[in-house]
This record gives structure tokens, C-alpha cells and sequence, in this order.
């Protein structure tokens, strides 16, 4: 079982040294693709408590426009293995409203993480970046940045819109999320402005992988979004973020929130997740609400032959391949399947107790 | 004040019901104006005897003028917002609303207004909005203390009292700054009141409905023809601020269900008059077929097509639109709607998209909303 020691200050793994000769060295060169620029202006997201969150502001942003135009170009193009609108989606009947979708194209992905990576190349849709102008703007064709993060579509989608996000020109970046890329996807996450469009990254612990997200909508609310919560860390009344354990779902569960945009609670998660990494234990991310809400979800280590779960499946999303298991799947089974995955109390006790810590130090 | 449309409205009565009507019409006894929202500034086209009377002004002071001049400094402004919401949803509401007489003088009235819609075009032509004075019940309500000793009283459980006490408290509260700014007693209309109104609703409808056979434009009380989208969809398309339309493939001749702002703006045409037509109408005399063939053919394929076709405003001045079709499916992966996305030809967008690429953003977002809101549904059935 995972063995997660109590964390002392200097033995931060903030810092992952491997050479950079392991990140990918993408040869684009001569491609021209569309950047997107992250504008500077503060951000003053003020939706503070009284404003229901899944409300999403009126207008669509012009991240978003970009995103739904490429995307949908690939699509009408016949890139993708198969047309995910094509697809059927339910809701399992029960409490916690599990959602299931038949898919009878998905492949799960079975590559290796370097062949997976060079081969992201050709499906790059285009680049975000920091800019330095006020507001966020798109360049319809620019030489590759320095330092950005890359979008390309997943030729194999779970839903619509589904992406890839790889940094790219991050140093030390090369097995475990920084709080700089994950900085940068907090921005894209509200830049997005839309509260269907929900960030994920999986880490299996043993196997080194190269650090990125993914992304896509999904047509509901997720069950862990629903699920109620129990407060574990605030800072003050009106603190800028809060720790909470997600109650009432079968894998263990954490939220941490801010109302607004937080770069405390982006270094809280980058610390946290490097420690995970290195005591080896399997977790999920999932960032909802617009970068608002970041779930984090804790597997156990998988018996022999079977594999971790996706971060939507640890939310409680399904996909199924035959139409018979769709059809007959029950709340109970998915109910029990992702309970197995969970971690025990005493490794979950051990992770509040340094993710509430952290978020002391840090503030 | 905007000038009066005289022509026009004497048009658009004349034209549905004949003049004849106005003379059955003024037979009825009852309190009631007819307004034609198509018309700017949504005026009265008819007012009734009664009406005239109970409000003190000639016929030729009210034709021609919107509803809300017999509104005053204590109409309750939550309750016109409640009349305003049901026009543009197009459907009926009754609600007890404080007016002004000509002479100045308050007066308090069940205001029932249906609308009234064309049984070719699906669509609303007018609405008939009967008033009915309330005259004898002035009920004094404070807290809802009155209502809750009336239920106590009626009721042999103690619970059922507390738990309507509560509700009670609750509306109170929501209402409290609507009443800041009414004169204090709210009156509500009583059973024979509303039954009155329902009857001179009636009275009005059957008048208009056989008038309206002489003239071969026939209106009726319930809509036919296309059903618009769910409320949770109309929000989700309405963040889309391009010109598009969706349109309903499972209806006869494929009308329009939607149409969004910019649409509406670039053809000049209202939302009720473009809403349950067929995408044609948009075509005129130097329309190449050999497009609208190729739109036709792309719907019964069920696949995308990008088409440049001369299209037609209101107006009848023309221009070439860059026009993208796209089937458009539902959280079963069935085709609810096809999307026509336009861009007129030479427009720049702001954020330095090709045109093409302005319309799969469209089509993108409208695929996510529709099979978005298809969920909801489902899962309320479930």
C-alpha cells in the first residue's frame, strides 16, 4: 500500500531535475499556427458567494471561439477515429446520477508516452501563451513560441472538443506539473469562460509520464459535482481558498476552491501533486467552474493487468463500448468499481493532513 | 412619443379581421384593447367601448400608443416586468396591476392578456389584454397574517399552517419592494373577477377567429406549427453572438425554430416573423437555384454544406451570404436541428478569423449547447 510520510518543509520535491533532453523538441518549424495570447490585465473574477457558479457570463470568449472553430474543422475533416456527436449519453438511474455514454469507436489509449507525444505534433490545433498586451487577443498565424502550451486534438475523443494540453519550453518540467504550467491551465480555464469545458490530468505514480492536460466539454454536471462537501481548511472567514473533503462518493475525494482566480491555490496544487508523484501514489485532477473548483481524486495501485482510472471516470463519467453493457449497467456496479480504485482512510488522513498543512505554510 | 403608424394599423387589423369586426368587437360589453407586438413600439390596433370608458380617453388617444401609458408612479414594476416577460415568451398571463385614468385617479384591475397567433404562420399576431376593475375586495395584508388565520381555519392539521406560514413569510419578503411602490393594499381579484375575464377573453377570440374566416387569415388560440426550443437551450444559444438559425428537420417544410440577434439585424426582419418559416424566405428573384439545390440536397444527405447565395432583407436590398449548413445532433446522437450559420460577404471579424473558420466556431457551439440541453432534459424525465 502507499506509504506517504509526514511532509517536512525542505523535502518539498517542488524542484524535478531531470534533463531536459526527455521534454519533446516539436519541429514545427515553417508551420504556421494560430496563437493564442493570454493578456495581462488583472483578473477580477469577482462571482463571490452569492452568485450561483455554473451561471456562465454572457458572452463566449474569444479562447473559446478559436478552440470550437478548430476543433470543429478537424471534424468536418474526418480526423477524429470517430464522430463523438454521434453518440448516445444517459443518465444511470440513482442518486448519483452517473453518466454513461455508448461509444463503440473508443479505443483506450495503448501507445507509448513518447510515440503518444511525437505523434501530438500533427494534431496541433494551435499555442497559448503569455502575452503582453492588456486584453487576450489571437494572432491567426504566428512562428512557434518560446514558451507556451500546445493544443491538439485527441484523434480518439471521450467528448466534444477534447484536447490536449502540452507545456512546451517549460524547464524542469519534465515528470511532475509546476506551478507555472499549472498557472498557465488555470488561465486557460477561465479564459475558456465557459462552465461545460472541464481541465484533467492523470498521474499513475510508477510510470514516468510526460506532465500535460486534457480537456473537453461534457454535456452535464459531473456526479462529484454534486456531491457534498465537509470543510476541512479555510483561511480566515473569507479566505481566498478552502479545503474540502468530498463526502458521500466512493473514491476518495478533495476539493479545493477559490473564488476567484488564486495563485495560492495553484501552488498549493502543483505542491501537492509533486509530492503525490513522488510517494508514488496514482491521482486524478479535475479543474471545473472555470478554474474555480479543483478536484483531486486518490486511487490506490492497480492489481495486476488492470489500470488506473481516467479523472472523468473518477467524476463519474462511463464509457462503454457494447451496446449491452450499456444498457445494462447499474448504479451499484459503477458505484462499486470506483470505490475499488479508492484509496484506504489512513492514506486519504495522511493526504488531508498534508494538503491542509501546505495550504498553512503557503498563505 | 414616436409618430403613430396610422396606416399600418389600421392595416394590421383590417387585413386580418375586416372592418367589420371593429363593429361586432364594440358590441361586447367588456374592458379590452388589442395590440400588435410586429408593429414597433408594440401599440394598441383596437380598444373597446368599455375600455374607453373605464379609462376616461378618446379612441383616437389610445390607437396607436403602447400599453404602458396607463401605467403610474405606483404600478407595480415587478408586475409590468411579468407582462413584459410573457410577451416575449408569447404566451398568456393575468395579473392584478394598479392603473391610471386620464383624469389622474388610481384604479385597481385584473389584467389577463392572451395572445393570439396565425394558423399559417405559427407565429403571434396580436394580443388581446382584457382588464377587469376590482371593485368590492380591498384586502389588507400584512405579513401574511390574514391568509395564514384563514388557512388555520380551514385546516384541521397544525403543521399544514406552519408550513404554509412559511411560504408565506417567504413571498411576503419578495414582494416587500414591490409594495414599497404601490399604494398599500394589494388587491387581488376574486374568483368571479377572474371568471369574468376568462369569459371576455372568449368573447373577444371567437369574435376575431370567425372575422378572420372572411378574410382567408385565419388566427387561433393555440400555436400551430413549430414548438421553439427548450428555455435551457435558448439561454445557451443566446451567448452566441454570430448570425445563425436553427432549423427543424422533423417538421413539415423545415421552419425556422430559432433565430439569433445578429440574424434578425442583418435580415431586418422581427424574430415572430421570421420564426416557422422555411429558409427560403430569405431567396429572391436573383437567387441562383443551383444553391438552394445544393442546400436541399445537403439536409436530405444530413451532412454539412457551405453555399454563397443571394439572400434578401426585409427591405428587399440583397446581399451575398457565406452560408454554412451543419446537422446538429441531440444527447442520443440523433439529428435534432440544422444550423445555417451566415456571414455577409466583406464583413471583418474582430478577432481576424477567416470566414470559414467564423462559421465552425458557430456550428461548434451549437453542437455543445444542443446536445448539452438534450441531456438536461432527459435526465428531468428519468
Amino acid at each position: 500500500m502507499v506509504n506517504i510520510k509526514q511532509l517536512e518543509g525542505s523535502d518539498l520535491p517542488s524542484k524535478c531535475t531531470t534533463k531536459q533532453s526527455v521534454c519533446p523538441q516539436f519541429g514545427s518549424q515553417g508551420i504556421e499556427t494560430p496563437v493564442y495570447n493570454i493578456g495581462v490585465e488583472p483578473l477580477v473574477q469577482n462571482t463571490g458567494s452569492d452568485e450561483p457558479l455554473h451561471i456562465c457570463k454572457e458572452e463566449q470568449s474569444p479562447l473559446e471561439y478559436l478552440l470550437l472553430a478548430k476543433w470543429e474543422e478537424k471534424l468536418i475533416k474526418g480526423q477524429f477515429m470517430h464522430d463523438i456527436t454521434l453518440t448516445e449519453i444517459k443518465i444511470i438511474t440513482g442518486r448519483s446520477r452517473f453518466l454513461a455514454q455508448l461509444n463503440c469507436g473508443w479505443r483506450k489509449k495503448n501507445i507509448s508516452e513518447s510515440a503518444w507525444l511525437n505523434h501530438q505534433q500533427d494534431n496541433l490545433l494551435f499555442w497559448i501563451k503569455r502575452g503582453d498586451k492588456l486584453h487576450s487577443d489571437i494572432i491567426p498565424s504566428a512562428a512557434v513560441p518560446d514558451e507556451a502550451v500546445m493544443i491538439a486534438f485527441n484523434v480518439n475523443p471521450v467528448e466534444y472538443g477534447h484536447v490536449y494540453l502540452i507545456p512546451r519550453g517549460y524547464r524542469d518540467l519534465c515528470h511532475a506539473l509546476d506551478a507555472r504550467f499549472l498557472d498557465m491551465i488555470a488561465r486557460i480555464a477561465i479564459d475558456m469562460n465557459n462552465c461545460s469545458f472541464r481541465l484533467f490530468h492523470d498521474c499513475s505514480g510508477s510510470r514516468a509520464s510526460y506532465p500535460h492536460f486534457q480537456a473537453c466539454y461534457f454535456p452535464d454536471l459531473l456526479p462529484v459535482e454534486f456531491a457534498p462537501v465537509e470543510l476541512l481548511y479555510r483561511d480566515g472567514d473569507t479566505g481566498p481558498i478552502s479545503i474540502s473533503t468530498v463526502i458521500d462518493y466512493p473514491i476518495k475525494t478533495l476539493l479545493l476552491e477559490a473564488c476567484c482566480y488564486s495563485r495560492i491555490l495553484v501552488e498549493v496544487v502543483a505542491e501537492i501533486c509533486s509530492f503525490l508523484q513522488v510517494n508514488n501514489v496514482t491521482y486524478n485532477l479535475l479543474i471545473a467552474d472555470c478554474g474555480r473548483k479543483v478536484f483531486l481524486f486518490l486511487q490506490r495501485k492497480p492489481f495486476q493487468n488492470s489500470t488506473n482510472l481516467s479523472a472523468w471516470e473518477c467524476g463519474g463519467y462511463f464509457l462503454f463500448r457494447s451496446r449491452q453493457e450499456f444498457d445494462q449497467i447499474t448504479e451499484t456496479a459503477l458505484l462499486l468499481r470506483l470505490s475499488s480504485f479508492s484509496v484506504d482512510d489512513e492514506c486519504f488522513e495522511a493526504v488531508r493532513k498534508l494538503v491542509c498543512s501546505l495550504a498553512c505554510k503557503l498563505h | 412619443m414616436e409618430p403613430p403608424q396610422l396606416g399600418l394599423i389600421e392595416q394590421s387589423f383590417n387585413s386580418r379581421y375586416s372592418n367589420w369586426a371593429r363593429e361586432a368587437l364594440d358590441e361586447l360589453p367588456d374592458n379590452f384593447t388589442i395590440t400588435d407586438p410586429c408593429i414597433s413600439g408594440h401599440p394598441i390596433v383596437f380598444a373597446s367601448r368599455g375600455f374607453l370608458k373605464m379609462s376616461g380617453y378618446s379612441r383616437d388617444q389610445v390607437i396607436g400608443r403602447n400599453g404602458r401609458m396607463f401605467q403610474g408612479p405606483n404600478t407595480c414594476r415587478r408586475s409590468v416586468m411579468e407582462i413584459r416577460e410573457a410577451i416575449r415568451e408569447e404566451r398568456g398571463v393575468e395579473i392584478s396591476l394598479l392603473n391610471y385614468r386620464k383624469d389622474g385617479t388610481p384604479f385597481w384591475m385584473l389584467f389577463r392578456m392572451t395572445p393570439v397567433f396565425g394558423k399559417d404562420e405559427g407565429r403571434v399576431i396580436h394580443f388581446v389584454a382584457v382588464q377587469v376593475p376590482i371593485l368590492r375586495r380591498r384586502q389588507r395584508r400584512r405579513n401574511g397574517e390574514g391568509l395564514c388565520d384563514e388557512i388555520l381555519s380551514n385546516s384541521c392539521r397544525r403543521e399544514v399552517c406552519s408550513s404554509s406560514s412559511v411560504e408565506l413569510a417567504g413571498v411576503s419578503a419578495a414582494d416587500s419592494d414591490c409594495r414599497a411602490l404601490e399604494i398599500e393594499e394589494k388587491c387581488e381579484a376574486s374568483d368571479t373577477e377572474k371568471q369574468l375575464a376568462a369569459t371576455a377573453i372568449s368573447n373577444v377570440l371567437s369574435v376575431l377567429t370567425h372575422y378572420s374566416e372572411s378574410t382567408g387569415r385565419l388566427v387561433c388560440e393555440k400555436r400551430f406549427g413549430p414548438s421553439l426550443v427548450s428555455s435551457s437551450l435558448h439561454i445557451s444559444l443566446g451567448r452566441i453572438k454570430q448570425s445563425f438559425v436553427l432549423v427543424d428537420p422533423h417538421l413539415p417544410d423545415i421552419p425556422i425554430v430559432y433565430a439569433s440577434d445578429a440574424f434578425l439585424r442583418m435580415a431586418g426582419y422581427a424574430r415572430n416573423e421570421v420564426l416557422g418559416q422555411n429558409y427560403r424566405f430569405l431567396t429572391g428573384v436573383d437567387t441562383d437555384h443551383s444553391a438552394l439545390h445544393q442546400i436541399k440536397q445537403s439536409i436530405q444527405a444530413q451532412q454539412a454544406c457551405s453555399v454563397r447565395i443571394l439572400h434578401y432583407r426585409k427591405d428587399k436590398s440583397s446581399f451575398w451570404n457565406l452560408l454554412h449548413i451543419s446537422p446538429v445532433r441531440n444527447a442520443t446522437g440523433k439529428i435534432a436541428y440544422f444550423v445555417g450559420v451566415q456571414i455577409e460577404e466583406g464583413s471583418v471579424d474582430r478577432h481576424g478569423l477567416s470566414p470559414e473558420m467564423r462559421q465552425l466556431s458557430v456550428v461548434g457551439s451549437i453542437k455543445v449547447a444542443v446536445r448539452s440541453s438534450s441531456m438536461s432534459s432527459s435526465s428531468k424525465s428519468s
